[in-house]
């Protein structure tokens, strides 16, 4: 569904030769499939989920969803495909201050054409499904973090997208938090035949994947991570 | 062995969040002596970082004693906290500056007091130096990187020379490698410095590389069972860094 | 994007931000209510005397008017009438008056007219078919004036014209109704028979009214044209509106003027508060676009907020307007009322109310958008934008263009003076990033100076590009209060000081002026009949009395002060007021017969030069050359100076306006004074004031036509500090968990209190400078400007006091105001630095 072919990503630097953010990186992934892509902080991970997400276009390379090529939409295309056919889960849980769950969960689903009040009645049953359904009323600086993200989780998938691309979304989370997230969130995706694209730098989150690649310098390996101890898979 | 350089001794504090009370330390006593690596492991909102604010006499305890070389610190003014803390006692949290300094001038900051400028500089660069970071040295914290960062943080901890150092989580967000340098650093600078470093992390394998660890639960520090259970979650470091 | 879900997003975005939304609002609102305040100050004075000639003149199309007070024979009615395509022809006698009530006296023109005008003017007109109450001199007043002077039910009132007295019917109902529109404007009405008997002139008018039946007007216009001569003006009906916007013109500029940089102040306030919450909405940007928003549609989630936030600050900014409108703008220029019969009320067009909110709405919108214009910028977001000192650098060549620019206005156009203001606004606002940069890299050479732990502090604050934006924006409001406080209320200054020089010129012509009573001769612009002057000569102590002549004169759409001096006065003029020709021949030239001075305005509109000749449109006119071009002696439109025989001549009149009686050495002047009322008799309506009662007079006339000037500083002054320490206060207080930090590491409270004070202080101090040294040149600018456009005597002083005293001021009240929340926010517990 989704495929990569030699994606190339530049930054000039000034006086030094450009960063080689993303360096050829070619990868494929199936509709409901799991990948996650590992590896250190500064690696180029979030900019490939940048070039995924059409945020930005690639220098070489080409990103094909479903056989069209993200990278050469015009600005209103890319932003109808992050609405309908992309969600995006960050690190960062900006949620707007002083509105409740219900609301922040909402905010995607606002670009569409449905009515606010529909937006919020069409959310409640993923928001029952991300277990926060006695969270609803209350407002962002009263959310957990691990509620917090899953209200980003409920935002994301809201418009019922093909894809969802996770940057660090246990950043913010301790240990347990984040693997109960991390539980959650594969499973919703797994029920919704929803692919997810996870980077991370945290070897237990890449244990819940189907494939798991470590980006390095740009690079893409197929190298799995040696993990010993067991870690406890949601399924 | 010697005198503990700190000590807790029965201390309990409470906190009112919303209607219910929350008792985040009862009974809670430690000692850290001069030369030793503690830690204490414990997980999100078992009160391991007010445990390190009470250490470090920035809040008092509802009951119970902390001494810091022997004085105690609820008799002290201040000003005589904000001097323990401006020279005995290093801090080092993940936050970081909060504004656009350069990490020569974070690193720096807390010498500016008691130093003329050149020499609060001097020496913040044999600090940056002594973790490995001087050729950060010009840049500001937006663009290190995690693992970076917190070797950073750990040179503003310990450029006033400190007797005791407070850690707050170091490790969070770091890959294992970078988790493995940082924890190998702190080692080492209580080994060649005789410092006495408090150390909090959520996770157990962060560590396993210090002298004496506690498990922070219910309240208490309890040493942690010779065995981790099966919730701890742990993931042998040494394994993984063979295969690297 | 649906408008109820933009409406649900504003609304469950406000909650977390609606302290700074509030203070957005707040700011805008000031600056709203000083555009509009200043706005319907102007236009109550343009619409008042509007509306009265609309009342008196109705449908008439033109006016055949007398060049002097004495008007021309009734007998031309007869003559107009007739002429063919003449529908109606009304008769009107003018007249000033001082009319004594009870318990006041009122200036007033007195106007005489009779039913045929009242059938076709306006409101007010149509009163005068009062009763004919046998031969009671009835006459009537506006309400309002009526109830100032005491009289509230119909009795007998002394009126004051001319140096007689009379006494006349006041009828005050009769104007309660249909007039109750023109409120209070300073008018008294009468049927024409009363008001010629009142005057003593006899068969008289002072101009007529014509209406041409349809299509008749270009037949009527060249038959009057006919009639008229070289003797009478033909001109529009409304004449009296085109005078007097002639007249208040220089006034209301500089009140819009002096608005426009006090909204621009409340603007900043506002701008201050709404950086408060960029982060928040970049942040809600980025997340925006990530879930597939498009461009266009973050434009309308902004969008909103601005518009809401406009109308919401327009609207509370117009209530307050209205509050500052009458508290404090309703004095209008006192002056001006001595030639035209402007009235107290306040006149809101629909004009000044769109005027206000286009530029609520407008700062609203660019308050919201303009800190975001990265965050919303096409393209990709790792784009590299130039370092901040190379755009500085950009902006402050930007500056030195704008300079440029204003010293060309200053030395080539000076009519251009406005746009010279906004050159150097601009200048001022876009060399403050380089001065910044500049103060922060002078605090980095002088470190080895600055050994304190605080001040170095202080110095990394200031360094921080986090804080730019805030800090540019406090320093601008800073730079921008300062600045047109000293550049305005200089001007303000040297114009009140070049207006006494010039009254102080004419009052120290005579020991004792005795002139015709009433507030509106305060010019002693009113012609009597000169028959006391040898009586008034023969009281002991007198030394000689001289006749001084001065009235009002059309010409064009300027209303000309005509100043008389008695031949022997060689000093007619003041050398300040000479602007063109030498003062010493000037005055030797007004001694001869033939020569006139003229403001410099009136020579450059009629094409007049020193040494030429002209004729001046009086009711005999005459042949004048010009002795010297001067400043327009403090009166708008401009005057002119002549010899009192030459007066006469032209105007073909022996009437003086004022008695100059000089005391010899040794007598008391209050003593003569005295002697002279007693001489008068108590029927003359006749005033005796001394020299120094009459200065002390004018000084205050002139003071209070630019006491707006100076409130609105104060407004602008006590803004400006607010929304100085409001920022400065908010910067410091989001900066808490920063202080908290610091504590952690072990800084004191004092130390933090310090380095927040020294911040403080450097960044309002190098506003405050900056706006000092521009508002220097800037008052520099404007009295130049009011010299040279409008022809004010304008005595320069320099600018460097009030530079000095501004900035000072300025500055050391909002470090002192902010020292407070830096206080309470340096004791922050060191423990909000550590949060789980």
């Amino acid at each position: 569904m989704l495929e990569l072919r030699e994606l190339v990503k530049h930054y000039p630097v000034q006086d030094a030769a450009p960063v080689r953010a993303v360096d050829g990186v070619s990868l494929s992934v199936g509709a409901g499939e799991f990948v996650a892509l590992y590896g250190p902080s500064g690696s180029g991970k979030t900019t490939l989920l940048m070039l995924i997400a059409a945020l930005i276009s690639p220098d070489a390379g080409a990103i094909l969803l479903e056989g069209n090529d993200i990278s050469r939409m015009t600005d209103r295309e890319a932003a109808r495909y992050r609405l309908q056919d992309l969600g995006f889960v960050r690190q960062s849980l900006n949620l707007i201050p002083g509105a409740s769950a219900l609301d922040n969960a909402a905010l995607k689903l606002m670009a569409t054409d449905v009515g606010s009040r529909e937006a919020r009645r069409q959310i409640s049953p993923l928001m029952a499904r991300l277990g926060l359904e006695k969270r609803l009323t209350n407002r962002a600086e009263q959310l957990s973090m691990g509620e917090r993200q899953r209200v980003m989780i409920a935002r994301a998938l809201s418009t019922e997208p093909k894809l969802l691309l996770a940057d660090e979304p246990t950043g913010s989370l301790d240990t347990e938090r984040g693997r109960q997230v991390l539980a959650l969130l594969s499973e919703t995706c797994r029920e919704r035949e929803v692919a997810v694209v996870l980077v991370t730098h945290d070897p237990r989150a890449a244990a819940f994947a189907d494939r798991v690649y470590e980006l390095c310098d740009g690079r893409l390996t197929d190298h799995r991570p040696d993990l010993t101890g067991t870690p406890i898979r949601a399924d | 062995m010697a005198e503990s350089l700190l000590s807790l001794d029965s201390v309990s504090k409470s906190y009112w969040r919303g209607p219910a009370e929350v008792r985040v330390l009862a009974d809670a006593c430690l000692e850290v002596h001069a030369g030793e690596f503690m830690a204490v492991w414990g997980r999100r909102g078992a009160g391991k970082t007010t445990l390190l604010r009470i250490a470090a006499g920035l809040e008092t305890p509802d009951r119970g004693v902390v001494r810091f070389d022997g004085k105690d610190l609820s008799s002290l003014s201040e000003s005589a906290h904000a001097r323990l803390r401006r020279g005995e006692i290093g801090l080092v949290r993940r936050s970081g500056p909060r504004s656009e300094l350069s990490m020569l001038d974070y690193v720096a900051l807390p010498l500016l007091i008691e130093h003329g400028r050149r020499q609060a500089l001097r020496r913040a660069d044999e600090a940056l130096r002594r973790v490995g970071m001087v050729e950060c040295a010009g840049q500001h914290w937006d663009s290190l990187s995690d693992g970076e960062r917190a070797l950073v943080a750990i040179a503003h901890g310990v450029a006033r020379a400190p007797r005791l150092l407070l850690v707050d989580d170091p490790t969070a967000n770091l890959g294992l490698r970078e988790r493995e340098e940082i924890l190998r650093l702190l080692r080492s600078l209580v080994e060649e410095t005789n410092l006495a470093v408090l150390m909090t992390a959520p996770d157990m394998p962060t560590v396993l590389g210090s002298h004496e660890l506690r498990a922070l639960s219910g309240g208490k520090l309890v040493a942690p069972p010779a065995a981790p259970d099966g919730e701890s979650n742990v993931i042998d470091l040494s394994g993984y860094q063979q295969s690297a | 994007m649906r408008l109820s879900n933009i409406a649900r997003l504003y609304r469950v975005r406000l909650r977390a931000r609606l302290t700074q939304e509030l203070f957005a609002l707040l700011g805008i609102a000031i600056g709203v209510s000083l555009l509009f305040a200043s706005q319907v100050a102007n236009t109550s004075l343009d619409s008042s005397v509007q509306r009265l000639t609309n009342g008196i003149v109705g449908q008439m199309r033109f006016q055949l008017a007398a060049r002097d007070s004495h008007g021309f024979d009734a007998s031309l009615l007869q003559r107009v009438s007739a002429l063919p395509g003449v529908q109606t022809a009304a008769p009107v006698l003018e007249a000033s008056a001082n009319v004594v009530g009870p318990s006041g006296a009122q200036s007033v023109q007195l106007v005489g007219t009779d039913p045929r005008l009242a059938r076709l003017a306006g409101g007010l007109a149509r009163h005068v078919r009062a009763p004919a109450l046998g031969r009671a001199k009835v006459f009537t007043l506006p309400a309002p004036l009526a109830e100032k002077i005491g009289a509230t039910s119909i009795q007998s009132v002394k009126l004051q014209i001319g140096a007689r007295t009379t006494t006349g019917l006041l009828v005050p109902q009769l104007l309660v109704g249909g007039a109750g529109a023109l409120g209070q404007s300073p008018i008294a009405l009468a049927p024409l028979k009363t008001v010629q008997r009142l005057t003593g002139v006899g068969a008289r008018l002072t101009s007529i009214y014509v209406r041409p039946s349809a299509g008749a007007d270009g037949r009527v216009r060249t038959e009057l044209a006919g009639l008229a001569g070289a003797t009478l003006d033909l001109r529009p009906a409304k004449i009296t509106t085109a005078l007097f916007r002639r007249a208040a013109g220089p006034v209301d500029q500089s009140t819009a003027l002096f608005s426009a940089i006090s909204a621009l102040v409340g603007f900043l306030f506002a701008f201050n508060a709404l950086l408060l919450t960029v982060p928040q909405r970049r942040n809600l940007i980025e997340d925006l676009r990530l879930d597939g928003y498009t461009r266009r549609m973050i434009l309308e989630v902004l969008l909103v907020d601005a518009l809401v936030l406009g109308a919401l600050a327009s609207l509370l900014g117009l209530l307050l307007g209205e509050l500052l409108s009458v508290a404090l703008f309703s004095s209008n220029p006192g002056y001006l009322s001595f030639a035209f019969p402007i009235g107290a009320q306040r006149i809101v067009t629909w004009q000044s109310v769109a005027l206000a909110v286009a530029g609520g709405m407008l700062a609203a919108a660019t308050g919201v958008l303009a800190p975001l214009r990265s965050a919303l910028a096409r393209g990709e977001r790792q784009q590299a934008s130039p370092p901040v000192h190379v755009r500085s650098r950009w902006l402050l060549l930007g500056a030195v263009a704008c300079v440029i620019a204003t010293t060309a206005i200053l030395v080539l156009a000076k009519q251009a003076a406005i746009v010279g203001v906004v050159a150097l606004t601009a200048a001022l606002l876009l060399c403050l990033p380089a001065s910044l940069d500049l103060a922060a890299r002078l605090g980095e050479r002088l470190q080895h100076l600055l050994t304190s732990a605080a001040s170095y502090l202080a110095l990394i604050e200031l360094r921080s590009r986090s804080n730019r934006a805030r800090s540019l924006a406090i320093a601008a409001t800073g730079a921008i209060a300062v600045f047109g406080s000293v550049s305005i209320e200089g001007a303000r200054g040297n114009l009140q000081r070049g207006l006494d020089d010039s009254a102080r010129g004419i009052d120290s012509r005579a020991d004792i002026w005795v002139t015709p009573a009433g507030v509106s001769n305060s010019l002693a612009t009113t012609p009597f009949a000169a028959t006391q002057g040898a009586r008034l000569s023969r009281i002991a102590g007198v030394r000689t009395v001289q006749i001084y002549r001065s009235s009002f004169l059309d010409w064009g759409e300027r209303r000309l002060w005509v100043i008389a001096q008695p031949r022997a006065d060689l000093h007619a003029i003041a050398s300040s007021q000479i602007v063109e020709g030498d003062a010493a021949t000037a005055a030797s030239r007004l001694h001869d017969r033939g020569w006139i001075v003229v403001s410099r305005a009136v020579a450059a509109e009629h094409h007049l030069h020193v040494g030429g000749t002209f004729t001046l449109p009086t009711s005999h006119p005459a042949t004048f050359k010009v002795a010297a071009l001067s400043t327009n002696l403090g009166w708008p439109p401009g005057a002119v100076v002549l010899n009192a025989e030459d007066y006469a001549r032209a105007w073909g009149s022996t009437d003086a306006s004022a008695y100059q009686v000089e005391v010899l050495p040794l007598a008391s002047t209050a003593a003569v004074a005295r002697d002279v009322k007693q001489a008068l008799g108590a029927s003359s309506g006749l005033r005796v004031e001394t020299m120094s009662e009459r200065e002390r007079l004018h000084y205050a006339t002139a003071s209070q036509g630019l006491s707006r000037l100076t409130q609105i500083r104060t407004l602008v002054l006590i803004a400006a500090v607010l929304a100085m320490a409001a920022a400065m206060g908010a910067m410091i207080w989001q900066r808490r968990a920063r202080l908290a930090d610091m504590k952690v590491d072990g800084f004191g409270r004092a130390v933090l209190w310090r380095a927040l004070l020294w911040e403080s202080a450097v960044l309002l101090g190098l506003g405050c400078a900056l706006g000092a040294v521009f508002g220097a040149y800037g008052q520099l600018l404007l009295s130049r400007a009011l010299s040279a456009v409008t022809g004010f005597p304008v005595v320069e002083a320099s600018p460097f006091g009030a530079a000095v005293g501004g900035f000072l001021l300025i500055t050391a009240i909002a470090v002192a105001v902010v020292a407070a929340p830096g206080y309470v926010a340096a004791r922050v517990p060191p423990t909000i630095g550590l949060q789980d």
